[in-house]
């Protein structure tokens, strides 16, 4: 699993590439940890080069919009495809999160 | 009945792969697609997670995780292990249509396992707990 990082109109923009298991998720949750607590108010989740993701994977998502909604922020997904996009929608997670098609869409109206 | 693979791993997370490796190492011989190969995988470390978390709470077991073709052609993962008792099929769903704030953050890996499976079986017998979770293939 690998994250890069970039910024855009001050919004932080993670693309996770690889899978996100239950050997991965800390390492995920880390990074997620690290651009929050820095003050890190608009994320751009950009998932279009993830794989593969399991329950870890949703539980360190969700704990990270969890915080960020408490402090006012905002968390919105890019890019779902394949097991990644059927995983959160059986899980509930499309009525949770604000999710884009494409960075450029995500951008405008974050 | 057609045995594809046998694995025995202890239950500790650093084996998740090894684990997973051979299921789709089999499921990959059945000709699934790699959309369906990537539930079946979720499935499976679905269920093995739990048994990491929850089988051996004292000690370290092991797991024995087998995959085959039942009499009805049907892929079969049967995973066992010899610790506490735990029944997967009496945990209850997750309630999903509330609001973030009010979403308890786990709870969702048993029920990707219904979700993504066709048939979820558990049986207690001998001291072992023994879960089969059964994929039908495509007609």
């Amino acid at each position: 699993m690998e994250i890069d990082t970039k910024e855009k109109n001050e919004i932080r923009i993670l693309s996770v590439k690889g899978s996100i298991d239950a050997d991965t998720a800390s390492e995920f949750d880390q990074s997620l940890e690290k651009h929050i607590s820095g003050g890190r108010d608009k994320i751009i989740l950009d998932l279009s080069r993830l794989e593969y993701i399991s329950s870890a994977g949703l539980r360190v998502i969700m704990k990270a919009a969890k915080k960020m909604e408490i402090t006012g922020g905002e968390m919105v997904i890019v890019g779902l495809r394949g097991v990644v996009q059927e995983v959160f929608k059986v899980s509930g997670f499309y009525s949770l999160f604000n999710i884009y098609d494409s960075e450029e869409e995500a951008v405008l109206a974050t | 009945m057609t045995t594809l693979s046998q694995v025995n791993f202890p239950a500790t997370r650093n084996h998740l792969h090894q684990f997973i490796d051979s299921v789709v190492g089999s499921a990959k011989e059945q000709a699934f697609d790699d959309q369906k190969i990537g539930l079946i995988r979720l499935a499976v470390e679905e269920a093995l997670v739990n048994i990491f978390k929850y089988a051996y709470p004292d000690a370290v077991g092991d797991v024995a995780l087998r995959c085959l073709l039942d009499d009805r052609e049907r892929f079969v993962i049967e995973i066992e292990d010899s610790g506490a008792p735990f029944n997967v099929l009496t945990v209850s769903e997750p309630i999903l249509a509330v609001p973030l704030s009010e979403r308890k953050i786990g709870g969702l890996g048993i029920h990707l396992i219904r979700q993504f499976t066709d048939e979820v079986e558990y049986r207690r017998d001998g001291g072992k707990n023994l879960l089969r979770l059964i994929v039908e293939k495509a007609a």
